[in-house]
C-alpha cells in the first residue's frame, strides 16, 4: 500500500537536496581565488606559465559574475570534467583518479560495515537486557572509549603493537602499511599476469586464482586480507560504540512499552519477547543511524587510509588537502571528492529511509 | 460456598523505590467463582492493576510479592501460582488465564499485523490443533487437484469414445486414473513434516528446515490454517470484515476495534479466566457500551470467569455479578452488585456512592487525599478520612471477613478486630 | 517590595520540585563511577589549562622564529638538532625534529583544546538552537526553507566538508553592503509575509519591519544594477586557527538545529503551550519560558558529547595539516609531526613520544567529556530513569 508511494515521494524529495548540495559545493569554489580555480581545468599543471593561467581564466569565464560561472561549472560537471588533480600522489583527471582509487575504499567499507553493525546491535541488545550488570558496564566502557579515540592514534598504536609483536615472534617485522606487501605489488602492477576485475584485491585475488601455474592469486587475496585486518579493526572499534549505545537505549525504551507486557501475558519465553517484540521496535531508530554511519565511514577512512597508506580515495583527499604547489590545496581534488561523498551520502540516506519505511509500517502513512 | 476458580489469599506486594518502600498490597484476599464477572473497583493508585498483574506474575521491578497465596483451580487440582516456576506460569498465561489491557494501541506491537499477533498466541497454545487444520487443508487441496485431473482424463475418455476410437487408448487412460487414485494415499513432503511436528515438537530438523528460504515453503499451510482461525475469532468478536482487519496494523485501527482485537487475542485459546484491566476507560461511551455488550456475550459463549477492573461504578452496575472495592492497597468490601448499591457497609463505599453527582443535590466529595503508600496510616488506612472513625481504627487494622451472607467487609464498625 | 519577593522565592525553593530533581541528579552522578571519572578528567585538564603559564613557562628568548606578537602558543625551539629526542629530565615528553618541546606543546595545547571545544560548541549551539527553534515553532514555509539549509549541510560527511571549508575560507575578506543587504532582504521579507499571514492585522511594529524590508530590497537593487556605492562594513582577518573554528561551526550547527527542532515539534503540541497561547503570551515568551526549558535536556547531552568529538575532529584536521599555523601548540599538530615517519616501520616506533603522548592527551580529554555526556544522558533521560 503505502510503500511504493512513499518511495516515490522520497525520490522526489531528493532532487532539491541534490541541487542544494551542488549549490553549496559551488559556493565553496567561489571562496577560492580565480587562480586557484583555474587549476581545475589545466591539463598539464607542471608546465603552466602565468599566461596559461590567464588564458584559462578567460576561457572558463572565471572572473565573470557568479551566475555565469555557475553555468559554466555545471556544464563541465555534466561532461564529467571535474578538473585535474595535482597532488603528487596522483596526477590526471579527477574523475579518472577517483574511479581508479575507489575500489580500495569500498573494499574497506564492505568489511567494516557488517562487522560494526552486527556487533553493535548484538552487544547493544545484550547490554540492555542485562542492564547494570558486568556486561553492561564493560560494553559501556568499550563503547565510550571507542568513540573517544582519535582514529589516527589508534591506528598508530595498533601498528606499533603489530610491528613489535611480529618482530619479537617472527624475528622480522611485518609491514602493515599498504594494501599488499611489496612483492605482491609487482605482480599486481603487471597487467599481463593479473587482471583487475573489481579493483578489490581480496576478490580479484580469488578470481585470478592460479597465475603461471602458481597459486599467486590466492596468495594475493590472503595478503590483502591480512593487510585489511588492522584498518578494519581501527574503524570498527571507533564506530561500534555509537551504535551499541543507541541500540541499548532504544532497546531499554522498547522494553518499557506496553506490548512487552502483552507479549509476556501471552505466555512467550523471555528470549522470544526480547527478540521478536522488543528488538524489532528497538531497531527502528538504529537502522537510520546505521545507514548514516556507513555513509559517514568516508570521513573515518580519510584518516585511516592515510595512516595505513592505503591507495584509496580517502588518502587521496587527505594528500590533496595540502598536496598542491607550495602546500596549497589541490582544489580540484578536494572539491571533486567533497562532491562525490555528498552523492554517496544522499544515496545512502535514501536507502535508509526506504528501509525505515519497510520496517515501520507507521511511517508509510505520514 | 462453591469452589472458587481463583483465590488470592493475603497477598502482600511491595515496591522498593528510591523514595522508600511502597506498601502496594497489604494482605488482600479475593476469590473469583467459576462463570461469574467479578468487578474490582477503586481509585487510581489503590492497587487494582497490580493485583491483576500479580496473578500472572507480571508485576514490573522493583515490585516484589512478599506473602500470601494465589490458588488456581486447574482442572480440579488447586495450584499455588506464587510457588510455581516460570515454565509452569508460561503454560498458564494465555491459555488458562488471559489479560486485556487498558490502552489497546499501546499494548499491541505496532510493527506486527493483527494476524501475526493473534496467530502468535494460537501457535503457542493450540499448535497441534492448528497443525491438524493444516494437514486437513493439504488433504483438501490434494483431493481437489486430483479430482480435477481425474475429471480431465474422464473428459478425454468421453471424447475418445465419441470419436469411436479403439479400446487401447481408453484402457491406457483408465489405467492412469487408477494410478492417480493411488496417489491420493501417498503423503507429500509438507504432510510428512507436519506429522513429524505433531510427534516431535522440538525436532531440530524442522527448526533447521524452517530457516532455509525455499525449503520452508511448507509453512504456508500452517499460515493458512492460522489465518482461517484468526478470521473466525475476529468474526466471533463481532468485527465486520475480519479478513481485512486481520491484515491491518494496530495504528490503523480505531480504539474500539483495537480493543476488540486485544480481547480476541485473549480469548483465542479459550482461557478459564479473563482479566480485563480497565479496557474501556479510554474509549468513547458508545464504543464502551458495545464492548461491554461483547464481554457479556462472550462470557456466555466461552464460559470464562472474568475479573473486570475499573474505576467507573456505572460499568460495575451494568456488567458485574459481584464487586470488590479496594482502597489504598486493601480490599474493603466484597459482595454481590445489588447489595453493594443498596446496602453498602464500608464507610468508603458509602462515601463513594454518595459522591456520585446527582441532579438537584449538592456535590459531596470525600475529604482529604489518598495517603501515600510509602508511609501508610497505621491501623485502617481509611481512618484519616472516615466520618465514622473510632479510636481503635488508628491502631488495629480491621480484619476482612464475612459479616453477612456472602458480604465481606473490613471495618471495625462490624467487628473487625481479632 | 523586592525583599519580600526574594524571601518568598527562597522559602518556595525548599519545596521546589526543581531542587529535588537537581538533588536526585547529583545523587545519580555520584552513584555512577564513570561519570565521576569523567568529571575528574575534565577538572584535571581545566587545572592544567589554568596553570599552563606556570607548568610550562613561555620563554621569549628561545623564540627564534620571531613570530609576530610572540604568542605563547608557538612552540619554542630549544635547539637545532634535526633528530627527535626521547624524554629526559629537562624535556619530560621529549623533543620533535628541529627540537620543539613536546611537553610545552601538550600543556599549552590543553588551552587550545578547551578554546576549540568551547568556542565551537557554544557557537553551534546558539546558531543551531535559534534556527531549530524558529523553524519548529513557526513551521510552514520557514521550516521548509531552514530545514533545506540543514539538510544540504548534513548531506556531507563532517570531516570532509570541514576540510573543504577550512581550505576555502580566504585569509581576509571584506564584508560589503552588497553581501549583507540581499540576505537581510530575504529574511525580512519572509518575516513580514509570515507575520501578515498568521496575524492578519497590521500593527505599527509590522509597518516598521515592512519599511525596513523595502529599504533593504531597494538598496540591494541599487547596488547591483545602479551606482550605489558598495560600502565596506567590516574587514575580517582569519588566522588559520580561526578558519578551522569557522569550518567546524559551519559544519556543526545543523546537528543542533535538527535535534532541537525535533524536540520543539514534540513540545509544541503539548497542552501547556496551547494554554500559554490562550493566556495571551507572546511568541517570544512562549519560546523562552515554556518550550526551551523542556527541550533543553537533549541539547545539554549533545553539547557535552560534542566537545569531545569536536576536539577529535579538530585533531584530525590538524593531522591532515589543515590546522593552526605551523608549530602551534595543538595536540593534533604534534601528532602530525610524526607523519613523516609513516611507512618506514622502525622510525615511528623509535620516536614514539611524538605521537603517543599528544595522542593520549587527545584521547583522555575526549574520553572525559564523553563519559560526562553519557552519564548525563542516563541521568536526564526520563524513560531510562529508575528510582
Amino acid at each position: 500500500m503505502g510503500l511504493r508511494e512513499y518511495i516515490i515521494r522520497r525520490l522526489i524529495l531528493v532532487i532539491p537536496i541534490i541541487l542544494g548540495a551542488i549549490l553549496l559545493v559551488f559556493l565553496i569554489t567561489q571562496l577560492f581565488t580565480p587562480e586557484q580555480r583555474a587549476f581545475l581545468y589545466l591539463k598539464n599543471p607542471e608546465k603552466t606559465k602565468p599566461e596559461d593561467i590567464e588564458a584559462t581564466i578567460l576561457m572558463y569565464g572565471l572572473n565573470r559574475s557568479a551566475f555565469e560561472q555557475f553555468w559554466n561549472w555545471l556544464n563541465q560537471l555534466i561532461q564529467g570534467n571535474l578538473g585535474m588533480s595535482r597532488t603528487y600522489v596522483e596526477r590526471g583527471p579527477v574523475m579518472q583518479v577517483m574511479l581508479t582509487r575507489w575500489p580500495a575504499t569500498i573494499e574497506l567499507a564492505l568489511f567494516i560495515a557488517p562487522i560494526t553493525i552486527l556487533l553493535g546491535i548484538f552487544l547493544g541488545v545484550k547490554s540492555a537486557v542485562h542492564r547494570d550488570k558486568l556486561l553492561d558496564h564493560a560494553t559501556r566502557l568499550i563503547a565510550i572509549g571507542g568513540y573517544s579515540l582519535p582514529s589516527f592514534w589508534l591506528g598508530l598504536v595498533l601498528i606499533s603493537i603489530t610491528v613489535l609483536f611480529t618482530s619479537a615472534i617472527f624475528g622480522s617485522a611485518w609491514n602493515p602499511f599498504g594494501r599488499v606487501s611489496l612483492a605482491n605489488q609487482h605482480i599486481i602492477r603487471n597487467a599481463q599476469m593479473f587482471t583487475r576485475y573489481t579493483g578489490m584485491l581480496t576478490l580479484d585475488g580469488i578470481l585470478n586464482g592460479l597465475l603461471n601455474g602458481r597459486p599467486w592469486g590466492y596468495q594475493i587475496a590472503f595478503d590483502a586480507f591480512l593487510h585489511l585486518i588492522l584498518p578494519v579493526t581501527v574503524v570498527s572499534t571507533i564506530n561500534v560504540g555509537g551504535l551499541l549505545r543507541l541500540t541499548r537505549s532504544s532497546m531499554l525504551e522498547a522494553l518499557t512499552k506496553g506490548y512487552i507486557i502483552t507479549a509476556k501475558a501471552k505466555g512467550l519465553k523471555m528470549s522470544e519477547v526480547i527478540n521478536r517484540h522488543a528488538r524489532r521496535n528497538a531497531l527502528i531508530p538504529v537502522v537510520t543511524v546505521a545507514g548514516m554511519m556507513v555513509a559517514g565511514l568516508m570521513s573515518g577512512l580519510v584518516i585511516t587510509e592515510t595512516v595505513f597508506q592505503f591507495e584509496g580515495v580517502g588518502r587521496w583527499a587527505a594528500e590533496a588537502a595540502t598536496g598542491g604547489e607550495r602546500g596549497a590545496p589541490d582544489v580540484a581534488s578536494v572539491v571533486g571528492f567533497t562532491f562525490f561523498t555528498a552523492f554517496l551520502f544522499i544515496f545512502a540516506n535514501l536507502i535508509v529511509d526506504i528501509l525505515y519505511a519497510y520496517i515501520d509500517p507507521r511511517i508509510r502513512l505520514g | 460456598m462453591e469452589q472458587e476458580i481463583l483465590k488470592i489469599e493475603n497477598e502482600i506486594l511491595r515496591f522498593y523505590t528510591y523514595e522508600g518502600v511502597v506498601e502496594a498490597l497489604d494482605g488482600i484476599s479475593i476469590g473469583i467463582r467459576p462463570g461469574e464477572i467479578l468487578g474490582l473497583v477503586g481509585e487510581t493508585g489503590c492497587g487494582k492493576s497490580v493485583t491483576s498483574l500479580s496473578i500472572l506474575r507480571l508485576v514490573p521491578a522493583p515490585g516484589v510479592i512478599e506473602g500470601g497465596k494465589i490458588v488456581y483451580n486447574m482442572n480440579g487440582k488447586p495450584v499455588d501460582l506464587l510457588k510455581q516456576d516460570d515454565d509452569f506460569l508460561r503454560i498458564i498465561r494465555g491459555k488458562e488465564i488471559a489479560m486485556v489491557f487498558q490502552e489497546p494501541r499501546v499494548y499491541l506491537n505496532p510493527v506486527y499485523s493483527v494476524e501475526y499477533q493473534i496467530g502468535e498466541v494460537l501457535l503457542l497454545h493450540r499448535r497441534n490443533e492448528l497443525i491438524e487444520f493444516a494437514l486437513e487443508e493439504i488433504k483438501n487441496a490434494k483431493e481437489q487437484k486430483l479430482s480435477m485431473e481425474i475429471q480431465k482424463l474422464k473428459e478425454k475418455i468421453e471424447r475418445l469414445k465419441l470419436k469411436g476410437k479403439s479400446g487401447e487408448k481408453i484402457r491406457e487412460l483408465e489405467r492412469k486414473i487408477e494410478i492417480l487414485k493411488g496417489k491420493k494415499l501417498r503423503k507429500n513432503f509438507s504432510e510428512k513434516i507436519y506429522e513429524e511436528m505433531l510427534k516431535n515438537p522440538k525436532s531440530i530438523k524442522i527448526r533447521f528446515l524452517s530457516k532455509i528460504p525455499i525449503a520452508n515453503k511448507f509453512q504456508k499451510w500452517l499460515k493458512k490454517a492460522v489465518r482461517r482461525e484468526v478470521v473466525n475469532i475476529l468474526r466471533a468478536m463481532q468485527i465486520a470484515d475480519p479478513e481485512r482487519v486481520a491484515q491491518m496494523y494496530p495504528h490503523e485501527l480505531s480504539g474500539g476495534m483495537a480493543q476488540r482485537v486485544m480481547i480476541a487475542m485473549a480469548l483465542s485459546c479459550s482461557p478459564k479466566i479473563l482479566i480485563c484491566d480497565e479496557p474501556t476507560t479510554n474509549l468513547d461511551v458508545t464504543v464502551q457500551a458495545q464492548i461491554l455488550e461483547l464481554i457479556k456475550y462472550l462470557r456466555q459463549r466461552y464460559k470464562s470467569s472474568i475479573l473486570y477492573i475499573t474505576h467507573d461504578l456505572g460499568v460495575i452496575a451494568e456488567l458485574c455479578d459481584r464487586v470488590a472495592v479496594m482502597y489504598a492497597g486493601n480490599v474493603v468490601e466484597l459482595t454481590d452488585v445489588m447489595t453493594l448499591f443498596k446496602e453498602p457497609l464500608h464507610p468508603y463505599t458509602i462515601a463513594l456512592l454518595d459522591s456520585i453527582p446527582q441532579p438537584g443535590k449538592p456535590f459531596k466529595s470525600i475529604p482529604g487525599v489518598v495517603p501515600s503508600l510509602i508511609n501508610p496510616p497505621k491501623g485502617c488506612r481509611f481512618h484519616t478520612r472516615c466520618s465514622y472513625a473510632m479510636p481503635i481504627c488508628e491502631s488495629i487494622k480491621p480484619r476482612f471477613f464475612e459479616v453477612k451472607n456472602n458480604h465481606f467487609v473490613a471495618c471495625h464498625l462490624y467487628g473487625g478486630s481479632k | 517590595m523586592a525583599y519580600k519577593k526574594i524571601e518568598t522565592f527562597i522559602k518556595e525553593l525548599k519545596y521546589s520540585p526543581t531542587l529535588k530533581e537537581l538533588k536526585f541528579m547529583l545523587h545519580r552522578v555520584r552513584q555512577s563511577p564513570l561519570s565521576m571519572l569523567g568529571s575528574i578528567i575534565i577538572i584535571f585538564f581545566a587545572l592544567v589549562a589554568i596553570l599552563a603559564p606556570y607548568l610550562a613557562p613561555p620563554n621569549p628568548d628561545w623564540d627564534v622564529t620571531a613570530y609576530p606578537g610572540k604568542s605563547p602558543f608557538i612552540l619554542p625551539r630549544t635547539g637545532f638538532v634535526p633528530e627527535p629526542q626521547p624524554p629526559s629530565p629537562t624535556h619530560p615528553f621529549g623533543l620533535t625534529s628541529e627540537s620543539f618541546d613536546i611537553y610545552y606543546g601538550c600543556v599549552w595545547g590543553t588551552i587550545t583544546a578547551f578554546r576549540v571545544g568551547i568556542t565551537v560548541v557554544a557557537a553551534t549551539l546558539i546558531i543551531g538552537l535559534s534556527i531549530g527553534l524558529l523553524a519548529a515553532y513557526y513551521g510552514g514555509i520557514i521550516d521548509e526553507i531552514l530545514m533545506r539549509f540543514t539538510d544540504v549541510i548534513i548531506v556531507f560527511p563532517g570531516l570532509i566538508l570541514a576540510l573543504a571549508f577550512a581550505l576555502a575560507i580566504p585569509d581576509k575578506f571584506d564584508i560589503k553592503l552588497g553581501d549583507v543587504l540581499p540576505i537581510c532582504s530575504v529574511i525580512f521579507t519572509i518575516i513580514t509575509v509570515t507575520q501578515f499571514i498568521s496575524k492578519r492585522q497590521i500593527s505599527w511594529k509590522w509597518i516598521l519591519m515592512e519599511n525596513l524590508t523595502l529599504v533593504c530590497i531597494l538598496t540591494s537593487t541599487l547596488i547591483y544594477f545602479g551606482n550605489f556605492p558598495n560600502v565596506g562594513i567590516a574587514s575580517i582577518t582569519m588566522t588559520k586557527l580561526d578558519k578551522v573554528l569557522a569550518a567546524l561551526i559551519l559544519v556543526g550547527w545543523p546537528g543542533y538545529a535538527r535535534v532541537i527542532r525535533g524536540e520543539v515539534l514534540r513540545i509544541r503540541n503539548e497542552d501547556y503551550v496551547e494554554a500559554a497561547k490562550a493566556a495571551g503570551c507572546s511568541d517570544f515568551r512562549i519560546m523562552v519560558r515554556h518550550i526551551l526549558p523542556n527541550a533543553i535536556y537533549p541539547i545539554v547531552i549533545l553539547a557535552s558529547l560534542d566537545i569531545g568529538s569536536i576536539v577529535l575532529l579538530a585533531a584530525a584536521l590538524s593531522f591532515l595539516r589543515v590546522g593552526a599555523e605551523a608549530n602551534f601548540a595543538d595536540w593534533g599538530q604534534l601528532v602530525e609531526k610524526s607523519r613523516v615517519y609513516l611507512g618506514s616501520g622502525a622510525s615511528f616506533i623509535r620516536y614514539w613520544y611524538i605521537w603517543v603522548i599528544p595522542g593520549a592527551f587527545i584521547f583522555v580529554f575526549s574520553l572525559g567529556w564523553n563519559l560526562l555526556g553519557d552519564a548525563l544522558r542516563d541521568i536526564l533521560d526520563p524513560t531510562l530513569r529508575r528510582r
